[in-house]
């Protein structure tokens, strides 16, 4: 193998969801009916290994082969792909960002910068360690990333740019990386027999994490026991309701488990019901149409700034309004 | 209670005025046919979810004349519709200084007693058998506090956001303040979140002075060059001795004082406390933030002054007083019973203080007494 190939390898292993990564992978890995072959089924069992320490939060940063570093990624998302729970999807996307976080922390500038270039960040290099990205752009992202000095005011921003370390830096990728790994694993249209009792056996070894996201299923929530900015909303349906009003609410019920049946319905009380029109936009929210981006329920903090946020005393000391279904999920299981 | 015949008048001077300058309202909208707009009309109706095309505009106005003149600042792919069947599209990133959101600002006003058409100025809290009522003046010195806040907006729209000054539109809004409406297209997709970070940045709500990153971030920048100047303002918040101490942080360098905050609690909150109250710029943030906003149309009169929201170049922003430049041109002069008004200058020069007599005052002045209950009777001059 030639220095290039080598260095190209090397870099696909540290950064398999960069562009410059994908036709390597595409070239080297993505006939995968080899690995069943004895010689190769080591490969499959390093993946499974990999997907399985993501799911406790765990990955490594060093390594002795570049190229089985790069396949088991690879298989690991066929794996994932297989145990078909949005969950865990989001739990190995978040490890394996982690990972790229780490890595790029040590990253040599020209290199951070290829990255995020290729995330859609327009980075440039500043003296003294800096990086400057659009404001704007920043703005877009950090808004991802909850905690409060994520805010715009604690960095220096110039003639449109705000100024970076390569920490913070790292950080704003990794918000994008997860996002991007995730995609990959959404596009994949179907596993692999031989791929599926892996995931299979995936599933089984993480039956415990599945049974905790059981807490998270909201089915049997009834309306009387929504957080009272939802209750708002609902109570305002017939009024009409503000765009982000309209979209926390959609968000909201899909994620406690209304199809979009169930959500075209409630929106049957609005006086002037337009049946396609509603439909156009629950929809879109829910990335089915458009940009196919699946919206999350947005924060509390989101939800105060849109102006709707009339906490009650359940709202304490929670940040996000599903929360408050877990508090009254717990409360009522201790009763 | 504002008399039929004063009312019609009013309404007269409103459609004679958009009769004249219909064109100049139609080319300070951009896109206006994907806009909603909404007016409140003389009998004090709101009506909302209008939409309209440029060729029937005036029209429109003629028919229709709004006391008071409203369009989105969002684009809409159906303006007339509900709000949940618009389609929102973007909107324009706009700020309003208002003189209500300015904190020690207080607002000059009269509390007159009107009793049988007589009107006696009331000192204190003294009693009214009649009709009691706050006359919030307005006066060149409130203008001037709001522009400080209004220079310190644009000076962070064009140094830090690096928006263009010919993209940054600076007007009088017609009563109290001054709107900016940026127009561009990179600002247009924001969403309420992005918006509230913009607020928040010239804001400072929020803060945390232990979370900045950087010594060169505004806040703490501005934080520096107030422990240098303003004395009184921070013997406000922090004690002499402590004043002292981070002033001594500072004399090393910008980056120990910081350091020094991060460790010390209590000034780190006296200091937060401190920046959000005194270096913020005080806009009213709710109009940023939300993306559905109704916002008064450029050009249209103000209902309840009858000064034009009127545009203002930024070299020319420094000699601007609205109670002089804000009055229509071809201005006219009217005689009404004056019940109360204080001294002012207007439109021309100084007029009153008027006390249940007649005079002869710009229409604009009329309007803005007879809309206060102040005046009624007009009459051509």
């Amino acid at each position: 193998m030639n220095v290039y190939i080598s260095e190209e390898i090397r870099w696909a292993a540290k950064y398999p969801f960069d562009s410059r990564s994908r036709e390597l992978l595409e070239l080297i890995a993505y006939d995968v009916s080899e690995y069943t072959e004895d010689d190769l089924r080591f490969l499959l069992d390093k993946a499974y290994e990999r997907a399985s320490k993501a799911l406790d939060h765990k990955y490594r940063l060093m390594w002795d082969n570049d190229y089985q570093e790069l396949v088991t990624f690879y298989l690991a998302l066929l794996i994932i792909r297989g145990v078909e729970e949005d969950y865990i999807y989001r739990v190995f996307s978040d490890t394996e960002a982690r990972r790229a976080y780490d890595l790029l922390r040590e990253e040599e500038d020209k290199n951070i910068i290829s990255i995020a270039n290729n995330l859609g960040f327009q980075v440039e290099a500043e003296k003294n360690g800096k990086f400057r990205l659009s404001y704007v752009e920043f703005i877009k992202v950090s808004r991802d990333l909850s905690a409060i000095h994520w805010k715009l005011y604690n960095f220096k921003v110039e003639s449109g740019r705000v100024y970076l370390n390569k920490r913070n830096l790292a950080r704003l990728c990794s918000q994008r990386i997860k996002e991007v790994i995730y995609e990959m694993i959404k596009n994949i249209p179907s596993v692999p027999e031989f791929i599926q009792s892996y995931s299979n056996r995936l599933k089984k070894d993480k039956e415990k994490m599945l049974r905790k996201i059981e807490k998270y299923d909201f089915s049997d929530m009834g309306e009387e026991r929504f957080p009272p900015c939802i209750k708002w909303l609902m109570s305002r349906i017939g009024g009409g309701l503000s765009h982000p009003g309209r979209f926390t609410l959609v968000t909201f019920l899909h994620r406690i488990g209304y199809d979009t049946e169930d959500i075209i319905n409630i929106f049957r009380r609005v006086p002037d019901f337009n049946e396609r029109l509603t439909r156009y936009q629950v929809e879109h929210i829910l990335g089915m149409k458009g940009s196919r981006i699946e919206y999350s329920v947005p924060s509390c903090k989101k939800i105060k700034s849109y102006g709707f946020c009339f906490p009650d005393e359940d709202c304490r000391y929670i940040r996000h309004p599903l929360q408050y279904l877990i508090k009254l999920k717990k409360r009522e299981k201790h009763d | 209670m504002i008399r039929k015949r004063d009312l019609v008048l009013v309404e007269n001077y409103f459609r004679e005025y958009y009769f004249k300058n219909s064109d100049k309202i139609i080319n300070s909208i951009k896109d206006l046919e994907s806009r909603e707009f909404a007016y409140i009309d003389f009998e004090g109706v709101m009506r909302r979810h209008i939409s309209l095309k440029e060729n029937e505009f005036k029209n429109w106005l003629m028919e229709n004349v709004p006391r008071d003149f409203y369009h989105s600042t969002a684009y809409y792919l159906f303006p007339s519709k509900n709000m949940e069947a618009k389609s929102w599209e973007g909107a324009d990133l706009v700020f309003d200084i208002d003189l209500d959101h300015i904190r020690n600002y207080q607002t000059k006003k009269v509390v007159v007693c009107v009793d049988n058409g007589k009107v006696k100025i009331l000192e204190n809290n003294e009693e009214c058998s009649g009709d009691r009522r706050e006359i919030m003046l307005l006066e060149e010195e409130g203008f001037e506090i709001a522009k400080r806040e209004l220079l310190m907006l644009i000076e962070i729209l064009v140094r830090d956001f690096d928006i263009k000054e010919e993209d940054i539109n600076i007007y009088f809004s017609g009563g109290r303040g001054y709107h900016v409406h940026v127009l561009k297209e990179e600002y247009q997709k924001l969403d309420s979140y992005a918006r509230m970070e913009i607020k928040d940045y010239l804001t400072y709500d929020g803060i945390d002075i232990r979370n900045i990153k950087d010594v060169d971030a505004r806040p703490f920048s501005s934080f520096v060059n107030a422990l240098l100047r303003l004395d009184n303002e921070l013997k406000e918040v922090f004690t002499e001795k402590e004043i002292e101490v981070m002033r001594s942080k500072l004399e090393e360098s910008r980056d120990r004082l910081l350091r020094f905050l991060r460790r010390n609690k209590v000034l780190a909150s006296k200091s937060n406390l401190f920046i959000t109250k005194y270096l913020g710029v005080q806009i009213d943030g709710v109009v940023t933030v939300d993306v559905s906003r109704l916002i008064r149309v450029p050009y249209s009169l103000h209902g309840k002054t009858g000064l034009v929201k009127k545009k203002i170049k930024y070299e020319e922003l420094d000699q601007f007083n609205p109670l002089a430049n804000a009055v229509r041109e071809e201005e006219k002069k009217v005689r009404l019973k004056i019940l109360y008004c204080p001294e002012i200058y207007w439109y021309d020069g100084e007029y009153g203080p008027y006390r249940e007599e007649e005079a002869v005052v710009p229409f604009s002045l009329a309007i803005y007494l007879v809309m206060r209950g102040l005046g009624h009777g007009i009459r051509e001059y």
